[in-house]
């Protein structure tokens, strides 16, 4: 590969930041981080996942036939697992209160000191001395004649009837006699499991690994031929399944898409051009471009989301099409150097890859964080893809073409096209009737409706999920028709805490009344209320401290001691706190395992958890009905919350985000097809596939069942951008090729047709993707752009031929024969840019009274950057320009051509800071040749100062003013009349009169007579008027220049002085040649005039050699 | 169900049976162990229905206490239940009243006056404590769960209807007889009741297959035990037994009806 040496150390150095990026990248399995994040759902959610949902605690079920099997099986597993404590912390299969009733005394302890002091006090009065025996024989004769099971196992073991707390003390706690509703379903032949991890699980890998040891263990407890023989299910969800199957599917998710990316493109890459070298290093370069991109994300963004993984395949089938473009234009131009060709392509590259960037960091603002960063990633990897494309893709495939060979001062044309042979009716019924089908057809399928708006958060979730399938499983066996909906309350403190909830209760009566909610549990009991607790502790220190009464009563009313166990833990508990100061919060295992459903605690704050039941089918449940809910809800400090109203909470938010997408790129689109195009007719055609394809999309969805959701609905944007570039690309070859469609289909159908593919293949493998929403947008892209591109290959063309064909005919876009450029030549003299007009000029004007002269120049050198690129025309003709000083050097004259537009627009600011009246004193560095001016002047007749579009000529009169020379200054009358006056009155204010001739010869009268009088004027020596017009020969070209300066040389015998103003480093620096003598006689002859004039030229042509790129002409010159 | 009399065909039938079964094992005692190696060999074989064969099979006692069952269609006895919890260090002993009519109405007093009450009817079941003015009431229809079920298992055990109804709800472990008593130990199939009440005894008498005892046993090994004496078979029973009126200033609660 022929590089230059600095691109060969670019390819050493490359590898380290690459590394960088890559080693600081991180996968963010979360898909809250998806959402926005000031949204209340979102943010109610994050609080529950970080302080609820137990990211440690893997949840197993165990499903049989029948209840023995069942529990056989899940005690089996239990008893396997706690004995691998280094890989299980915890294992919970029953209610804890039955495995270890003892620990339920802490907590009733607690309840009890939560209690209003006069239910306390009822409590110590009931326990008093004086009751104890009429209370122990109560509980004697209700152990004699209950006929309930659990009474006689409660009263057995609390005679003294702690366990019976006041009515709501225990409130959304359970009842110590139930419990394994939670547990296990009605029947007992589903049971649950809940095993926890010893430590957190950080990263997605610990997840994977733990999850895999913990079903080698069940596998050992329950062996799979036990569990074919006896038909046991055991599933695993919980947040540990839930990351290692997110993970997991990212993983495979970037293989398989970015894999069968790889292998359709190359598949079709080898079936247009049959070779292998191109291919492989195109597939080298795409997986070069996939790591720089990871790399940069790694570096800007460092954690990579679910859904950004999917840039990767989108990535690849929008790069390959910039590779395809450059290889077709190779093998179409056998004749251009790589140089070249990347010349010819890379401004319509760089179109296709603004717009296609555009269209995806528009996402930015699509309002979900995680489609903002894929939109990011692909707009970075198109940016890269785009640059690695341009420069390294062909030079290693046609290392012999890196230099151009020896051309002509004319660029080589391609064959001149000629006007192709009008369509065979047949063809142009054949598809109009089909279109008329096709649209026919899409509507007939949205007759009977759009394709619906899933306002769900399925969107979210992995598709084909085991642990989903087990959370599914789990809450139809234990028949929970709906998740609830989660409140959570938020306080610094305890107090901060029961407040809010008791702010929030009635709110919630209110819902249940208005059936809005058929129920709801908040944990205001199991709340801890420190005033209570306070006001109660002296009398818990007093009972504790009757524990041998109480010890001794029980006894002699027959009770044994083991009938004692519970109640001494409670005085136990009672004993200790008591003695405490601070908040009493139940810490044992049982205590924390319940706490932990309802309540959690952090350094700085505290939060509870309260479950809203709704009312009504799941189906029907919307946002809007819980807006009202949610308004009333205090804002500090509450979010109402849950997956059921995340999805319509962001779909809102989507959709209310949803302009500011659309609409730029609407813009963008517009603007796009207008400066590509600049005719209406082309710009409908485009406008009328995207409407078409659009139509084919919902007929598509809706055939299909697709809906639209809160991720796909970004297909929009994308769609639009992407899209539209198939249709600018077929009517651009079919003008360049002048209506001939099998040279447009040969030429640019096929490569459409390739790299549309290749994009429908990108976004369409994503289809696969473990993530609904992922699979959702990459459908819907993928056919729309399908629809884009088969509809601009082969329905476009013969609509432009019917309706643009002919308009286009008529036009002559490139160069023709002598005699017609030269009437070319005359009517693009009389057409400026459009830029060149009044109000532009006027806006130039105020601008530069505002801006500082740097930020004025560096604003006009991005202006000229952007002009350069965008105006081809133009760039066009003022390469053509340069090429005779360069001796037709083509590479030296784009260079120049860019560094003349540049200093072209630097001049026009330093003249809007002139014609505004700011001073420019200081902008003048060095005069030279000021002796010929005065020499001149000394000879008492009028010196004429004659000077080419050569640096900035205008301000000759500023710098003869300071030095106290009036100046006369001719010019022609600029395109618009306003314009001509504005600068008219410019340089009066500089004291420099004007003089504007048009086409009247009699306006030269006057200028003759001051002349004679020893006036100093000045005229421009080049694109004159045609009637003062001579054709001279400059670099060996025919050029026209005015003969006007021969002519006052006749008339009135002036000095012919020339002069150039040049910008450099420090300023302006003015030159003044000597005087061009000539016999006033002789030019009495026209032909004497012709040789003046000639001579006049030459004069300045090494000046103009020296300094090509401040000889500014915008329209052709060259005859 | 309940042993009852039937008749004295039955009973003349079951100890003409009871004597063939001891003549026919006097004469064959010398094959005994080749009979019981059989045997061995045969639960060897087919061990997984051993519970069912030795409750069907190997002990007709059962089984003809079981088949007299379908001859109940009431029955009334007066009741001793003793208690006797781990937690108390004497048993505690109520006594008390039973009816029974077939399918299965039930309607227990324990206590005198007594102290609790529990009747079922058709759909539903009540208990009700006199001294305490309250009567919890029970649907039999949905779902039993927890304890609601735990206490209908308390009350209908000895009650089987049917040899098909008993295997279905406990597994026979083991069978005694003694002094013309014939007693079943049962262990509840449920995992959630055997939770609560691993064991249950039923004693009949081997004569005329009348219930004499039922005995729970509970997880902690505390023990329920019921002595049946003064037993009626057939009795003629009002529906007001299974229909108790109740005083208006009584307080009625459901339980298990969610809050």
């Amino acid at each position: 590969m022929l590089m230059s040496s600095p691109r060969r150390w670019l390819w050493f150095v490359l590898p380290i930041p690459i590394a960088l990026g890559l080693a600081r990248l991180r996968l963010d399995v979360e898909v809250l981080n998806l959402l926005p994040a000031d949204a209340p759902a979102v943010q109610g959610l994050k609080i529950y996942q970080q302080h609820f949902a137990n990211a440690r605690e893997l949840i197993l079920y165990v499903h049989t036939a029948d209840s023995e099997t069942t529990e056989s099986a899940a005690r089996a597993i239990a008893e396997r697992l706690r004995r691998e404590t280094n890989l299980v912390a915890e294992v919970t299969w029953q209610a804890p209160w039955l495995e270890h009733p003892a620990r339920a005394a802490e907590l009733i302890a607690y309840l009890w000191l939560n209690q209003p002091p006069e239910a306390f006090g009822q409590l110590t009065n009931r326990l008093a001395a004086t009751n104890l025996n009429s209370l122990l024989t109560t509980a004697r004769d209700a152990l004699a004649t209950s006929l309930s099971p659990g009474d006689l196992a409660r009263l057995s073991y609390d005679p003294f009837g702690l366990t019976s707390l006041p009515e709501g003390a225990t409130g959304s706690a359970p009842h110590f006699g139930e419990g394994q509703e939670m547990f296990t379903s009605v029947d007992g032949t589903f049971r649950l499991l809940f095993v926890k991890a010893p430590s957190e699980l950080a990263s997605y890998r610990e997840c994977a690994h733990w999850l895999q040891a913990v079903r080698r263990t069940v596998n050992e407890a329950v062996p799979p031929a036990r569990r074919s023989s006896d038909g046991v299910a055991i599933g695993y969800t919980g947040r540990p399944a839930f990351v290692t199957e997110i993970a997991g599917g990212m993983e495979r998710d970037v293989t398989t898409s970015v894999g069968g990316t790889s292998l359709i493109i190359a598949m079709l890459f080898w079936l247009a051009h049959r070779r292998w070298r191109p291919m492989l290093w195109l597939l080298t370069l795409l997986a070069l471009i996939l790591a720089g991109t990871l790399a940069l994300g790694g570096l800007i963004f460092g954690m990579v989301n679910v859904v950004s993984m999917g840039f990767a395949a989108i990535l690849l089938g929008l790069a390959v099409d910039y590779a395809v473009v450059h290889y077709q234009e190779a093998l179409a131009h056998p004749d251009l150097s790589v140089p070249e060709i990347r010349r010819a392509i890379a401004p319509s590259i760089f179109w296709a890859a603004v717009t296609t960037i555009t269209a995806f960091l528009v996402l930015n603002f699509g309002g979900l964080p995680g489609l903002a960063q894929l939109g990011s990633l692909v707009g970075v990897g198109v940016g890269l893809s785009a640059l690695v494309m341009i420069f390294a893709f062909l030079p290693p495939l046609f290392p012999d073409r890196s230099q151009p060979g020896p051309k002509t001062t004319e660029t080589t044309q391609a064959h001149e096209p000629k006007a192709s042979r009008p369509l065979r009716p047949t063809v142009t019924r054949s598809v109009f009737v089909g279109t008329g089908l096709l649209i026919f057809s899409a509507s007939g399928a949205l007759f009977s409706g759009h394709p619906r708006m899933d306002a769900t958060a399925n969107a979210l979730r992995p598709r084909n999920s085991q642990a989903y399938a087990a959370l599914e499983t789990i809450k139809q066996q234990l028949n929970q028709k709906r998740e609830p909906l989660w409140l959570i309350v938020e306080g610094r403190n305890e107090g901060e805490v029961a407040r809010r909830l008791g702010q929030v209760a009635p709110l919630l009566d209110e819902a249940v009344s208005y059936h809005l909610l058929s129920g709801f549990t908040l944990p205001t009991a199991l709340w801890p209320r420190p005033e209570l607790q306070a006001a109660n502790r002296a009398a818990a220190r007093q009972l504790a401290a009757e524990r041998q009464l109480l010890r001794v009563c029980a006894l002699s009313n027959g009770f044994a001691s083991n009938s004692l166990a519970l109640t001494e833990g409670i005085l136990d508990a009672w004993q200790q706190e008591s003695a405490a100061t601070g908040v009493f919060w139940p810490t044992n295992p049982m205590s924390a395992w319940v706490f932990e459903k309802l309540v959690a605690r952090t350094p700085t704050n505290f939060y509870a958890l309260g479950l809203l039941h709704t009312a009504g089918d799941s189906a029907t449940l919307s946002p809007a009905a819980f807006a009202h809910l949610e308004w009333q809800l205090p804002r500090d400090g509450v979010w109402l919350s849950g997956w059921e109203l995340l999805g319509g909470a962001i779909l809102s938010s989507v959709k209310s985000n949803l302009w500011k997408l659309v609409l730029p790129m609407a813009g963008l689109v517009l603007l796009s097809l207008w400066l590509a195009f600049h005719r209406f007719a082309e710009v409908v055609l485009s406008l009328s596939i995207l409407f078409i394809s659009g139509l084919c999309l919902l007929a598509v969805m809706r055939v299909s069942g697709w809906s639209w959701n809160l991720l796909n609905l970004m297909a929009l944007p994308l769609i639009l951008g992407t899209g539209v570039d198939y249709s600018i690309f077929m009517q651009l070859a079919l003008r360049r090729h002048r209506g001939d469609l099998t040279i447009a289909y040969r030429s640019v159908g096929r490569a459409l047709l390739l790299c549309g593919a290749t994009a429908v293949s990108g976004f369409g493998s994503l289809a696969w993707s473990s993530n609904a929403g992922m699979a959702s947008l990459g459908q819907v892209c993928a056919v729309g752009i399908a629809g884009n591109m088969l509809i601009s290959v082969f329905l476009l063309p013969v609509w432009w031929k019917t309706f643009v064909g002919q308009e286009s005919n008529a036009e002559s876009p490139e160069p023709e024969s002598a005699p017609a450029q030269s009437s070319r030549f005359h009517s693009r003299l009389a057409r400026p840019s459009r830029l060149y007009r009044a109000e532009l000029w006027q806006i130039g004007l105020a601008i530069a009274r505002k801006l500082p002269p740097r930020t004025a120049a560096g604003l006009s050198r991005v202006l000229a950057d952007v002009y350069w690129t965008l105006a081809r025309r133009r760039r066009a003709v003022v390469v053509r320009n340069l090429l005779p000083p360069f001796g037709g050097d083509r590479a030296a004259a784009e260079k120049t051509g860019r560094d003349l537009l540049r200093n072209f627009a630097g001049k026009l600011a330093d003249l809007w800071r002139y014609e505004s009246g700011q001073p420019i004193a200081r902008m003048f560095d060095e005069l030279t040749g000021w002796e010929h001016f005065a020499a001149a002047q000394s000879t008492g007749r009028g010196v004429l100062l004659l000077t080419p579009h050569l640096g900035n000529w205008e301000f000759g009169a500023p710098l003869l003013a300071q030095r106290g020379v009036k100046l006369l200054v001719i010019t022609l009358a600029e395109p618009h009349g306003r314009l001509t006056g504005i600068r008219q009155a410019s340089r009066a204010r500089w004291g420099i009169e004007t003089v504007v001739i048009g086409h009247d010869p009699f306006a030269f009268v006057d200028i003759i007579r001051r002349l004679e009088a020893g006036a100093t004027v000045a005229l421009l020596m080049d694109r004159p008027p045609q009637e003062s017009a001579v054709i001279v020969e400059l670099f060996g070209r025919k050029f026209a220049a005015s003969i006007a300066a021969a002519e006052l040389a006749r008339a009135s015998g002036c000095v012919l002085l020339p002069v150039y103003l040049l910008r450099r480093d420090n300023g302006y620096t003015a030159h003044i040649l000597p005087e061009i003598a000539y016999e006033r006689a002789a030019l009495r002859e026209r032909e004497a005039r012709h040789t003046l004039t000639q001579e006049i030229m030459r004069a300045f042509e090494p000046a103009i050699r020296q300094h090509p790129d401040q000889w500014y002409h915008f329209v052709p010159i060259w005859l | 169900m309940v042993s009852l009399r039937s008749d004295l065909a039955v009973t003349r039938r079951l100890k003409s049976s009871r004597r063939r079964q001891e003549a026919d094992r006097t004469r064959r005692f010398a094959g005994e162990i080749r009979l019981r190696a059989s045997i061995c060999l045969f639960f060897a074989l087919f061990g997984v229905f051993s519970g069912r064969l030795s409750a069907s099979d190997t002990n007709s006692s059962l089984g003809a206490w079981l088949n007299a069952q379908t001859n109940i269609q009431t029955w009334s006895a007066e009741v001793v239940q003793t208690r006797a919890l781990k937690s108390l260090t004497q048993p505690l002993t109520a006594t008390g009243h039973v009816w029974f009519a077939a399918p299965n109405r039930f309607h227990w007093e324990l206590g005198n006056p007594p102290q609790t009450i529990a009747v079922r009817q058709a759909g539903q079941m009540l208990v009700i404590y006199p001294k305490l003015k309250r009567v919890e009431k029970y649907p039999l229809t949905g779902e039993q769960t927890g304890q609601w079920r735990d206490t209908l298992a308390l009350l209908e055990a000895g009650f089987p209807r049917s040899q098909s109804e008993l295997e279905s709800r406990f597994r026979v472990i083991a069978q005694t007889t003694s002094n013309n008593v014939h007693e079943v130990t049962l262990q509840p199939r449920s995992p959630s009741a055997r939770r609560l009440m691993p064991r249950i005894k039923i004693a009949f008498a081997t004569n005329d297959c009348s219930l004499r005892a039922t005995e729970l046993q509970f997880a902690d090994g505390s023990t329920l035990r019921n002595d049946f004496t003064n037993a009626v078979l057939n009795p003629k029973l009002t529906d007001s037994t299974f229909t108790p009126e109740l005083a208006s200033d009584f307080k009625v609660v459901e339980p298990l009806k969610p809050k």
